[in-house]
């Protein structure tokens, strides 16, 4: 379902100055949780300093031993309470910040989405499907990873060295001075061991997503590959893409055989030193700036402080990858929410009492982008209500920019379409597409049972009213004969139907819905000869009475319309019903007597 | 939806059983690996258990305690060159150890695991391709990808991580326990019968949220498929001004989804939490039990041995979240594994083995009495009989759902008659030799699959080490050429998702080239002509009937290019009404003519 190769872009590999900004914004998405985070911070304090007063009390109980029992029971008592106050607040913290996360995934997802409805189509020309899916799921992914995780870390890792810190100072100033430069190193040396790692994943995932691709591509063509049998071929390419693959993960794995034992030897010099170190300050009798002297006691502390601090390290470099893939999800998430529908509804619509269906261009130019070039010149077209048009001429003629414009998919960029004698941008475009209907020539059709689709615009038609209409239009014969009649399950635009059935049903649908404008846009191309008989008196019956725009290819199927405009260059060149056509020999009388068909 | 019907199907097999195969079948050749991968984590293990140990001399050392190590008088190091170079150099040596043990361990790992999901990779991939024809009709492709990448995911996840994760993490709690048994049985018991109480509990709670992963990833799966449907759909959505709907619906998946996953990390918080918390106050429990048992003998506490206790115990807690990770790892991948298993095992057709030579001249074709159905559907083809033997094309007719596709399958052997024999020089289709089939009947569908890649990678799909000239000459013949010399990189353009996107009639063009440059015996073309204008169609019927030894069989809704054929079936609700030489056909009031008025309009 996710198209993986759209997963793996070029992404950025470093922080700016605008990935800040980006993840700032990113957390106001929390903001309405903020309580809970509040609460959350507050536990992962108190985890971290009953962490280091576990250790402390060990340290105590370690370097006197002289203690009476009541003593000892005391301090082990501490110890209890120490450890179970950082079990309460680190499973807390945990769980609260997955909470208010998972809630605020809702918010950001549903918000995404909504932004995505709202879209014109020009959005949509620009970004393929599987591009914004990738953001929908890959991206959320990120974005939740740095949310629920990324406030946590950071606030652990403060934590940590904050107090880690003041106590090695109150113990010993020098010690600290060990402890710090050992640590600055095994940053120093973590981080470009990490950015050598994060390459390699990147060109391991790369690698990935092609395999996956590859995988995919050969599920879909399966028959195409048996047929040719080609499966040997086949396999040994994939071979090689799984090999490669193994040699690229082999080579993440390489690195990260360096990293984490390098960090464990860093660990332990540290520890090293401390020792050495201390041995020497213990020896020389050195006094603690709180007047105690030091002993071993201490410095088994400070061996596990030190300890203690290395794992913050590495979570410091999780946040830092993190924060590069949530910054990058979020730029592209957000960029979608705040892009503006090309096509905007006015502030104070216009809701018509009735709707006719009287269709008027008036100059109408257009072209796709500003510095593109005009696909549409000056069209001036009347069609009073209910005549049906066909348009017909070669691709790029701008047939379906014409039909586009009409329903309002885009706004033109000069003149005004008009319906019933209104400019089109005066509807709100809900309004205005509750008197359209549209017919794709592939028919598309959504998951969910073939009722369910051809009541799409009006879910409380039941199934007898549903089966009436269909019966009306003369479909119901070929809906009823599908495997489970009109309650046939549909999955994944209807893969599993023939074109000539999906058409069938997406005319249902249209009739279903009442419109007064009806566009069919070449939605008669089927391809065989039953279900294109059926087809055509569908058709017939739909455009009754309707304002309806057909794009068509087969000129054999619009020989009944009322009009057939003969577009070229984006002008229309030729006007008039077929008789009428067909006496100018013209381009259209051309276009019949060759029998054209194709685009 | 489909996945939930079939989850409930796979609830049948056994879990553990599916793990337990799956795991031989993964892990059988790799004894050797494993082997090493196991003595190698023992040492890390061991290793790792030398930082308390040091820890602890070094306390006792400044204590003034008597020092030993594994039986031995250690004493010496309480002296300050003790302290203050040879115990931190005996930690510098085990750093370095540790430092190659791990590089060795981390690698060796890695190389096991990535040949073990090679494997598991590859074996996906050959069994996606030996799946018959029913199996696919069967799956969604779609779905079958998600899941294929799905599976393949959370192997990845077990073989990566998990089963080192377990293996590693199982043998250092034994080895830890009984180093602490030397040291302190008291501590090390109550230790130990805390850390078991804790991981029996988690592992109870593992086994019933079961259910719970998979309900999270099925709706994660229907959360994205709405999404995805939305987008494609998304100007039907806006002609019929269904946002709203369309939202609400989104928003109560995405509700749903999140809320499923926030049960499943309540349930997964709670079955690791059992487990840390029983670790986590282990710790005071075992310096208590040590300080009560030293006292109750009458011996001396020891600081050192304090610090050993707590130190060993933080590795405890540490190695126990490794071990619920795995064991958590190990659950996802036993839902996954059930699946595979399943996947492994199914819709395998079977090689027929050795079959006949196909011959190198087709003489006749015949169908004797053959039925055929989907499953348990009813039989799309009835009691069809024919013989075609004189001549070079076969034409068929008929409306949709008549069997016309279903007919020549059965040809091409893709499907197997449910009664009566499909023949080839009187042969049985199935009795040929499968791979011979396939590269002597080639047949081009409806839509053309067209894959990532050059429109001559495309043509040449069957055949990949084809010539130069040899593509050129099929494009030429299927009439192709004319628009491929005017894209712009000609035979090296790009097409398919990413590349330039051809007309219908074009990806049939490149269809129809593809199959004559396999160069087959007998040629079908699946209503593969549709998009194509007569004049095309025509021409390229014409450019077949020069090929002598191919002989085609053709679906059309045309009754130009169906009439060229030299004998012409025509079939209405899987049975065969007519059949003849076209004009045989071609009369008033046949079935033939009846059919074809509709379209001709």
């Amino acid at each position: 379902m996710v198209d993986q190769e759209e997963l793996s872009e070029n992404e950025d590999l470093r922080l700016t100055k605008g990935s800040f900004k980006v993840l700032f914004r990113l957390w106001t998405v929390l903001m309405p949780y903020k309580w809970i985070l509040v609460a959350a911070n507050i536990f992962c304090v108190i985890f971290v300093i009953a962490d280091i007063y576990l250790v402390d009390s060990i340290a105590e109980l370690a370097g006197r031993k002289d203690l009476q029992t009541a003593g000892i029971v005391s301090l082990v008592s501490f110890v209890f309470l120490f450890a179970l106050l950082n079990r309460i607040c680190g499973f807390s913290q945990f769980y609260m910040a997955v909470f208010a996360t998972n809630k605020a995934m809702i918010d950001l997802r549903c918000r995404f989405f909504d932004c995505l409805m709202s879209q014109s189509k020009s959005f949509y020309d620009k970004h393929k499907v599987g591009w914004l899916v990738a953001r929908g799921t890959g991206d959320m992914g990120y974005i939740y990873d740095f949310l629920a995780f990324a406030l946590m870390i950071i606030m652990i890792v403060v934590t940590y060295f904050g107090l880690i810190g003041t106590k090695m100072v109150a113990m010993a100033p020098r010690l600290i001075m060990v402890c710090g430069i050992v640590v600055l190193i095994g940053t120093v040396f973590v981080y470009f061991i990490q950015k050598v790692i994060r390459e390699r994943v990147e060109a391991q995932s790369k690698q990935n997503s092609k395999m996956v691709a590859y995988l995919a591509e050969s599920i879909r063509g399966i028959k195409v590959i048996q047929a040719f049998a080609r499966e040997d071929y086949n396999l040994h390419t994939y071979m090689n893409y799984n090999r490669e693959n193994v040699r690229l993960s082999l080579r993440v794995i390489k690195m990260s055989g360096v990293l984490i034992p390098s960090m464990d030897v860093l660990g332990i010099l540290g520890i090293i030193s401390i020792m050495s170190y201390g041995s020497y300050l213990i020896n020389t009798g050195y006094i603690m700036p709180g007047g105690e002297v030091l002993n071993a006691g201490h410095l088994a502390a400070s061996v596990l402080y030190m300890n203690m601090l290395l794992m913050p390290i590495r979570m410091c470099i999780d946040i830092y990858n993190m924060s590069i893939s949530a910054s990058t999800a979020a730029r592209r998430v957000f960029e979608v929410i705040d892009m503006a529908p090309s096509v905007q509804d006015p502030e104070n619509p216009k809701i018509p009492e009735k709707v006719t269906g009287k269709l008027d261009f008036e100059g109408v130019d257009f072209k796709y982008s500003s510095d593109g070039p005009t696909i549409i010149k000056t069209l001036n077209l009347n069609i009073p209500a209910g005549q049906s048009v066909a348009i017909v001429g070669k691709t790029g003629a701008g047939k379906t920019t014409v039909a586009h414009l009409a329903a309002r998919f885009y706004d033109p960029v000069k003149g005004a379409v008009k319906l019933d004698e209104q400019n089109l941008k005066e509807f709100a475009q809900d309004e205005l597409h509750h008197h359209m209907a549209i017919v794709l020539q592939d028919g598309f059709l959504f998951s969910g049972t073939v009722l369910e689709n051809i009541r799409f615009r009006r879910p409380e038609l039941s199934l007898d009213e549903v089966k009436s209409l269909c019966k009306k239009l003369g479909t119901h014969e070929i809906i009823d004969s599908l495997p489970d009649g009109y309650l046939t399950e549909i999955h994944e635009g209807g893969e599993t139907l023939s074109v000539g059935q999906r058409q069938i049903i997406s005319l249902s649908r249209a009739l279903a819905a009442d419109p007064r404008l009806l566009i069919l846009d070449e939605a008669t191309s089927a391809i065989d000869v039953y279900t294109e008989g059926v087809l055509e008196k569908a058709l017939r019956n739909l455009i009754k009475g309707r304002t309806t725009i057909i794009i068509a290819h087969r000129l054999s199927t619009i020989r009944h319309v009322d009009r057939i405009l003969v577009m070229k260059d984006g002008v229309i060149i030729e006007d008039g019903s077929h008789e009428e056509l067909m006496k100018l020999s013209g381009e259209y009388a051309q276009m019949v007597k060759s029998g054209m068909k194709e685009e | 939806m489909l996945i939930l019907r079939g989850k409930m199907e796979e609830k049948n097999l056994k879990t553990s059983v599916a793990l337990r195969n799956l795991l031989k079948f993964c892990l059988a050749s790799k004894k050797k690996m494993i082997l090493r991968v196991a003595v190698l984590v023992f040492l890390f293990n061991l290793i790792e258990l030398g930082l308390p140990k040091i820890l602890e001399l070094y306390v006792k050392a400044f204590e003034g305690e008597a020092l030993t190590f594994l039986g031995l008088d250690v004493s010496f190091l309480a002296t300050d060159n003790g302290k203050m170079v040879l115990l931190p150099l005996s930690l510098g040596l085990i750093a370095l150890a540790r430092w190659v043990v791990t590089y060795l361990k981390v690698y060796h790992q890695g190389k096991l695991g990535q040949s073990v999901l090679m494997e598991i990779r590859q074996k996906i991939y050959d069994k996606v391709q030996s799946f018959s024809f029913d199996y696919h009709d069967k799956q969604h492709s779609g779905i079958l990808i998600s899941n294929l990448v799905e599976d393949v995911r959370f192997a990845n996840m077990f073989f990566d991580q998990a089963i080192f994760l377990l293996m590693e993490s199982a043998i250092f709690i034994v080895t830890v326990y009984i180093f602490l048994f030397i040291h302190s049985p008291a501590a090390a018991l109550i230790s130990a019968a805390m850390f078991l109480v804790g991981y029996l509990i988690s592992l109870i709670a593992y086994k019933l949220s079961f259910s719970i992963y998979g309900r999270t990833k099925e709706l994660f799966a229907r959360k994205v498929a709405l999404f995805t449907e939305c987008m494609e759909g998304q100007l039907v959505i806006n002609a019929y001004g269904q946002q709203d709907m369309q939202k609400k619906l989104y928003a109560d998946r995405v509700r749903d989804m999140h809320n499923s996953n926030l049960r499943e990390i309540r349930w997964e918080l709670f079955s690791n939490q059992v487990v840390v918390w029983s670790t986590q106050l282990g710790v005071p429990a075992l310096i208590f039990a040590y300080i009560w048992s030293q006292r109750n003998s009458g011996l001396a506490v020891s600081g050192g041995v304090i610090v050993l206790l707590f130190a060993t115990q933080i590795l405890i807690i540490s190695k126990s979240r490794q071990l619920t990770r795995g064991t958590e790892l190990l659950v996802r991948f036993a839902i996954t594994s059930r699946r595979l298993h399943e996947f492994f095992k199914d819709g395998y057709d079977g090689d027929s083995g050795k079959g006949a030579v196909f011959p190198s001249k087709v003489e006749n074709i015949e169908f004797r009495n053959v039925t055929f159905s989907y499953g348990e559907r009813e039989p799309i083809l009835n009691d069809v009989s024919f013989k075609f033997e004189q001549g070079q094309m076969l034409g068929i007719a008929g409306s949709t759902g008549a069997g016309k596709s279903s007919l020549v399958q059965l040809l091409a052997g893709f499907y197997q008659a449910d009664k009566g024999k499909v023949c080839i020089n009187g042969r049985e289709v199935q009795e040929y030799d499968e791979r011979g089939l396939r590269n002597n009947i080639a047949i081009v569908f409806q839509d053309t699959f067209l894959f990532a890649g050059t429109v001559r990678e495309n043509i040449s799909f069957g055949t990949p080490d084809a010539t130069k000239e040899e593509v050129e000459w099929a494009a030429k013949m299927a009439h192709a050429d004319e628009f491929i010399d005017e894209l712009k990189e000609g035979y090296d353009t790009e097409i398919g998702e990413k590349g330039v996107s051809l007309s219908g009639g074009q990806k049939q063009r490149i269809g129809i080239a593809r199959a004559l440059l396999h160069k087959p015996k007998i040629l079908i073309l699946d209503s593969c002509t549709s998009a194509l204008d007569t004049k095309t169609e025509k021409a390229i019927l014409k450019s077949l009937s020069q090929l002598k030894d191919i002989i085609s069989v053709i679906i059309s809704h045309r009754r130009s290019a169906l009439e060229s054929a030299d004998y012409l079936l025509v079939l209405e609700k899987g049975e065969l009404v007519e059949d003849g030489k076209p004009e045989e056909v071609c009369v008033d009031g046949s079935h033939y003519l009846q059919v074809m008025e509709a379209t001709s309009g």
